[in-house]
C-alpha cells in the first residue's frame, strides 16, 4: 500500500509521495481511479514552491491523523496549521489556488480562514489598499453604497 | 461558520463555477478573470475565482461583509447580490431578529393601516419556505435553499445586467434583499436611544396581563384580568375589536401574521386565524381590502383543548411564524404554538398534523405510562420515548398523555373543525413545577418552571441545559433570550435581571437590579426592556451592558435608559417591537412608547448642526472682513460713517459687562472700532466712546488686532452656537431643546447637545444673541416634552427642568473666558 507517487509541477519539480498522502487531494484520488496504474501525475496549474507547500501539508496531517484523535495531536496540529499559514499575502494566494485546484478540502478552508482573517475588522478603503483592487464603483454607486452600510459606524 | 453551510455544501460549488462560466464575459469585464495560468504574476485576491472568493467571505460576520460590499463591482456582486449571498444575509438576520419583523421594508405604506392583503402580499412576495416540523434553522435553511436561490437567482440575473443601478433599489424588486434589510434594522435599532413620544390606551376594564406588537400589520394585542383580547391599531391607537369574554383571565398572548393566541386561567388555548378575503373584496381594491382587519376577533376562535390548570405563557415557533401563514386562508398554520401552563406542562400544538397526529392511537396506556414515569422524574423528557424518531414520539405521548382522553372523546365527538380548526396536541413537555413562561428563540425553546429554568430543544423536546436556584430560589418570573442561542435572560420577583451565557463560557451576570418585583421582559437583539412592579421600564442595550464586565451598570445613558409608568400604574407586562415599547399596567391602560420619531428627530438635529457650522463659518467669515474694514479704516483719518447695523442699542447690562471685561484686558489698541459703535455713538457720544475702544480691545483680544479670528475660533462652537440659536432660527434651537427634554436619559441626537451644550461665552456673542429678534417659535415637536414621560416621571422632570435651561442662562450671562 506503500505505493509512490511522483507529482510534478509546471516548472518541473517532481515530488515524490507516498499514494496516501496524495490521496488527500480530491482531484489526484478521482485522477487514480481513472487511471489507476500511473505512477506520475503532472500538475499544470501549480508551481513548484506551492505545491512543496501543499506536499508538506499532507504529509504533515497524513501523519497527524495517523496518530489518531487525541487532544494532544488536535493542538498539535492547530500549532503546525498556524505556524505553516505565516507566509507572504502571494503564497498564501497560491496556496488557496492550489487547494481549490487540488481539491484539498481541509487546506482550503485553512488558507480561506487565513485570508479571512486579513479582511476582517478593515475599513472598505483599508481593504482595496492591502490587496490593491481598484476601485470601479462610480461616485454615485458607491455613495449609494456608503448609505447602506451607513449602519456599521457607530 | 453556519452561515457559510450554504456556500460549502457540494451542491452550491458547481452552482457558483457554472454562474461563473455563464457571467465570464461580465466577470472579465469587471476584473474577475479565471485562474491565472502557470508562471503567471504574483496572485492576488483579485485573481481568485469566485468560488473561492465566496469560501473566504464565509469566514466574515455582517460587519465585515458588509465593509468588503462596497470594495469593488465584482465584490459587491459576490456579497450581497448573489442569491447565496443573499441567504447569508437572510441567515445572519434571523439570528438576531424574527424574520417575519423584517417585512416592514415591503409592505405598501399608503394602506399601512390594518390591511390584510397588503400584509399576506408582503410575505407571500418573500420566497421564505419552510419545512413542516418543527423549526430548526439549519434545516429550514437547507431546505429552503433550493428554491430560495431559484427565486434568487431570477432576481439577480435581472439585475446582473447592470448590478449598480437597479439592484439599488431594493423597493423595486421582488425579491427581499437581506442585506439591505439587515442594515435597515441596525439603523432602526438606534431608534431605541432616541427620542419618544409617549401614549397610552384606554380599554381594558381590569389590569392587562399580556401585550404584543406587530408593527408589520400596525397590530397590538392586549389581554386583561377582564376577560378579554383587545386588538389595536398601533398608529392610531384606535381599538379595533374585542373577544367575547374568555372563561377566566387571559394570562397571556401569542400573535404573529398568522395566528393570534390567547391562554386564559379557564385552561384553554384560543387561537384566531386571519380569514381569506373575500375574492370579490380582493378584487375590488385595495383599499375595499384594506378596510378589514386580520384577525376577526369578535369571532368565535378555536379552542385548544388539554391542559388542565392555567394557561400561563405562549410561544411560537419563531421561524416557521414567517412563512406561509397569510397565503390562502384555507392552508394550515406553518407554525407551532407552544403553551405552558401551571399543571406543569409545556404543550406543542400543531395545525393540520392530524394525519400523523395520534388521533387514531389515542388511549394507549403504556406510552402513557412512559409519560408519567418521564414527570416523575420531573424533566422535560416527553421526547424520551423509546423510539428515536422524536417526532413519533412526541405524536405518541400526545395521543396518550393528553391531559385527559376524555376531552379528546368530546372533541371526537363535536365536529372538530369547528372547534378547533385542525389543531392537535403535538406533545407534551413535563416539568417539575409550574411553568411561569416559556420562549421560543432560535432552535431553543426556554421554559421557566418555577424556580428553574429549562433550555429545550424546540425540534426533540430534549433538555439542553438546565440553571437551577437562579434567583436564591425564588420562581423565575420571566425569561428572555437571544435568537442565536447565546443569551439568556432571566428576572425575577427579587428584582435582578441577570444574563446567562448558553454556551458556558461565561458565568451568569447581573445586568439590572429592579427596586422591585420584575413583572416583565421582552428582547430586541440587542435592546432588553424590563418592567417591574415600582413603575420603572429599563431599556438597555444588552450588548453594550455585557461588554462592560461583570459589574451592573449604574449609570443611565443612551444605552441604558428609564422610562416611568405613571405611579400606581406598574406595568405587568412588556412587548418591544421594531420601535414601539407597550407595557400593559395594573390600571387597565396600556402605555405605549413610539419611538418611530427618533430617526427623524435625529436627522432635524444633524441637519440644524450642519446649518449651524455653515453659519458659523460665514459669520467668522463676515467678522474677518470686518476686522479688515476697521484696520482700513483706522489707517484712514476721518474715518467713513459705517452702515447701520440691525441692533440699534445696546442693552445696560452688556454694556457694563464688556466694560468690565475690557478693564481686565490690556488694552494695547485704543483706537480700533467695532462694527455696532458708530451707531451708540449717534445716540450718546461720550458713553459710547468710553465703551468702545475697550469693547474693541476685547474683540481685538490679546493677540492683538489680528486676533479677531482668534479667540473666536477658540471659543468655538460655543458663541457661534448660542448667538445661533436665538438668532431667530427655529430648527436648532428647537431641536436642542426638545432634544434635551426627550427622554429621562437623553438620547443619541441629545447626548451630542449635553457634550456641545451652548454656553454664551463671548460678551460679543451675547450681545448678539440679546438682539430685537423675537424668541424662537416652539417646533412642534417639542410635544415630546408634555408627552415625553407621562407626568411624574423622573425623565419629563429632568426634561422640563432643561428646558429653561438655555433662554436663562442667555439672560444671565456667566463671565467665562475661552
Amino acid at each position: 500500500m506503500n505505493a509512490k507517487l511522483t507529482l510534478t509541477s509546471n516548472d518541473g519539480q517532481k515530488f515524490e509521495v507516498e499514494k496516501e498522502v496524495a490521496l488527500q487531494s480530491q482531484m489526484i484520488k478521482g485522477m487514480l481511479e481513472d487511471i489507476q496504474s500511473a505512477a506520475s501525475v503532472p500538475l499544470a496549474n501549480v508551481n513548484g514552491q506551492t505545491l512543496a507547500k501543499v506536499v508538506e501539508y499532507c504529509k504533515f496531517h497524513y501523519e497527524a491523523t495517523k496518530k489518531g484523535d487525541t487532544q494532544k495531536t488536535k493542538a498539535a496540529i492547530k500549532k503546525w496549521d498556524k505556524a505553516f499559514l505565516n507566509v507572504e499575502q502571494s503564497v498564501l494566494f497560491d496556496l488557496i489556488l492550489a487547494a481549490n485546484y487540488l481539491h484539498v478540502e481541509s487546506l482550503l478552508q485553512l488558507t480561506c480562514q487565513a485570508a479571512a482573517k486579513l479582511i476582517c475588522n478593515k475599513t472598505t478603503q483599508e481593504i482595496r489598499d492591502m490587496f490593491n483592487i481598484e476601485n470601479d464603483l462610480t461616485a454615485e454607486d458607491e455613495a449609494q453604497l456608503l448609505s447602506e452600510i451607513e449602519w456599521k459606524f457607530e | 461558520m453556519s452561515a457559510g453551510d450554504r456556500w460549502r455544501r457540494p451542491a452550491t460549488g458547481p452552482e457558483l463555477r457554472g454562474k461563473k462560466n455563464n457571467d465570464s464575459t461580465s466577470e472579465a469585464l469587471l476584473g474577475l478573470t479565471s485562474e491565472p495560468g502557470p508562471g503567471q504574476e504574483v496572485p492576488t485576491i483579485v485573481s481568485l475565482p469566485c468560488g473561492v472568493l465566496s469560501h473566504i467571505f464565509d469566514d466574515l460576520g455582517p460587519r465585515d461583509l458588509a465593509s468588503a460590499s462596497c470594495v469593488c463591482r465584482s465584490w459587491r456582486r459576490l456579497v450581497a447580490l448573489e442569491a447565496a449571498a443573499n441567504q447569508v444575509w437572510r441567515s445572519f438576520y434571523s439570528a438576531r431578529w424574527q424574520l417575519s419583523g423584517a417585512h416592514w421594508s415591503l409592505r405598501p405604506q399608503h394602506n399601512s393601516g390594518n390591511s390584510t392583503s397588503g400584509c399576506s402580499s408582503a410575505i407571500s412576495r418573500i420566497a421564505i419556505s419552510a419545512s413542516r416540523p418543527i423549526s430548526v434553522p439549519g434545516g429550514s435553511r437547507r431546505s429552503d435553499g433550493g428554491d430560495g436561490s431559484a427565486a434568487c437567482t431570477s432576481g439577480t440575473s435581472g439585475s446582473g445586467s447592470s448590478p449598480s443601478s437597479s439592484a439599488f433599489t431594493p423597493a423595486s424588486s421582488p425579491e427581499m434583499r437581506w442585506q439591505w434589510a439587515y442594515g435597515t434594522k441596525m439603523l432602526r435599532l438606534r431608534s431605541w436611544s432616541g427620542r419618544y413620544s409617549a401614549e397610552q390606551v384606554v380599554g381594558h376594564k381590569m389590569a392587562v396581563r399580556a401585550v404584543r406588537l406587530l408593527p408589520t400589520c400596525d397590530l397590538m394585542a392586549t389581554a386583561s384580568l377582564d376577560r378579554t383580547v383587545r386588538l389595536w391599531d398601533l398608529r392610531s391607537g384606535l381599538p379595533l375589536g374585542h373577544s367575547r369574554a374568555h372563561g377566566g383571565i387571559v394570562r397571556c398572548l401569542a400573535l404573529d401574521p398568522g395566528l393570534l393566541a390567547s391562554g386564559s386561567s379557564d385552561s384553554l388555548v384560543r387561537v384566531w386565524q386571519p380569514r381569506p378575503p373575500p375574492e370579490g373584496a380582493l378584487a375590488a381594491a385595495g383599499g375595499a381590502a384594506a378596510a378589514m382587519p386580520l384577525f376577526h376577533i369578535s369571532s368565535k376562535p378555536y379552542i385548544l383543548r388539554g391542559h388542565s390548570g392555567p394557561v400561563s405563557c405562549l410561544a411560537l415557533g419563531e421561524s416557521l411564524a414567517a412563512t406561509e401563514v397569510c397565503g390562502g386562508g384555507s392552508e394550515a398554520y406553518g407554525g407551532t404554538l407552544f403553551s405552558g401552563s401551571w399543571d406543569c406542562t409545556v404543550r406543542v400544538w400543531r395545525q393540520g398534523c392530524d394525519s400523523d397526529g395520534g388521533g387514531g392511537s389515542g388511549g394507549d396506556d403504556d406510552v402513557g405510562g412512559v409519560l408519567s414515569d418521564a414527570s416523575g422524574g420531573g424533566t422535560a423528557a416527553a421526547a424520551a420515548g423509546s423510539s428515536g424518531d422524536e417526532r413519533s414520539s412526541l405524536s405518541a405521548v400526545a395521543a396518550s398523555g393528553g391531559g385527559g382522553s376524555g376531552s379528546r372523546r368530546r372533541r371526537a365527538d363535536e365536529a372538530p373543525e369547528a372547534e378547533d380548526g385542525g389543531w392537535s396536541c403535538a406533545g407534551v413537555l413535563q416539568y417539575s413545577d409550574w411553568v411561569y413562561c416559556c420562549a421560543v428563540r432560535g432552535s431553543n425553546l426556554l421554559v421557566a418552571a418555577g424556580s428553574e429554568v429549562v433550555v429545550t430543544d424546540a425540534a426533540t423536546g430534549r433538555a439542553v441545559r438546565r440553571y437551577q436556584g437562579l434567583h436564591d430560589g425564588g420562581a423565575v418570573a420571566c425569561l428572555e433570550g437571544c435568537r442565536s442561542g447565546r443569551l439568556l435572560f432571566t428576572a425575577s420577583g427579587d428584582g435582578l435581571l441577570l444574563a446567562h451565557d448558553l454556551r458556558m463560557k461565561q458565568g451568569s451576570r447581573v445586568l439590572w437590579h429592579h427596586n422591585a418585583a420584575v413583572t416583565g421582559l421582552a428582547f430586541e437583539d440587542p435592546w432588553l426592556a424590563s418592567a417591574s412592579a415600582d413603575g420603572c421600564i429599563m431599556l438597555q442595550d444588552s450588548e453594550q451592558a455585557l461588554a462592560g464586565g461583570g459589574s451592573p451598570q449604574r449609570a443611565l445613558n443612551a444605552n441604558c435608559r428609564a422610562l416611568h409608568c405613571p405611579a400606581g400604574q406598574p406595568a405587568l407586562c412588556l412587548d418591544l417591537a421594531d420601535q414601539w415599547l407597550a407595557a400593559g399596567t395594573e390600571s387597565g391602560t396600556v402605555r405605549l412608547w413610539d419611538f418611530t420619531g427618533a430617526a427623524a428627530a435625529a436627522e432635524r438635529a444633524a441637519a440644524s448642526r450642519a446649518a449651524r457650522s455653515v453659519a458659523k463659518a460665514s459669520r467668522a467669515a463676515a467678522r474677518q472682513q470686518h476686522h479688515h474694514q476697521n484696520q482700513n479704516q483706522r489707517t484712514q483719518q476721518p474715518p467713513p460713517p459705517p452702515p447701520p447695523l440691525p441692533q440699534p442699542q445696546l442693552p445696560p447690562p452688556v454694556q457694563r459687562h464688556r466694560q468690565r471685561r475690557g478693564r481686565q484686558q490690556p488694552v494695547d489698541q485704543p483706537q480700533p472700532q467695532v462694527p455696532q459703535a458708530p451707531v451708540l455713538a449717534g445716540e450718546a457720544q461720550g458713553f459710547a466712546q468710553a465703551v468702545d475702544p475697550l469693547a474693541a480691545a476685547w474683540a481685538a483680544g490679546p493677540h492683538g488686532p489680528k486676533g479677531v479670528g482668534g479667540p473666536w475660533a477658540e471659543a468655538s462652537p460655543s458663541p457661534a452656537a448660542s448667538s445661533q440659536a436665538a438668532a431667530g432660527e427655529p430648527s436648532p434651537s428647537s431641536s436642542r431643546r426638545s432634544g434635551r427634554a426627550g427622554g429621562g436619559s437623553g438620547g443619541g441626537s441629545s447626548d451630542r447637545w449635553r457634550h456641545g451644550q451652548p454656553q454664551p461665552q463671548h460678551p460679543a456673542a451675547f450681545q448678539r444673541a440679546r438682539g430685537p429678534r423675537p424668541p424662537p417659535p416652539m417646533a412642534p415637536t417639542f410635544r415630546y416634552v408634555g408627552s415625553g414621560a407621562g407626568g411624574s416621571g423622573g425623565g419629563a422632570g429632568s426634561g422640563m427642568a432643561t428646558i429653561s435651561g438655555p433662554s436663562s442662562q442667555q439672560r444671565t450671562p456667566r463671565p467665562q473666558r475661552p
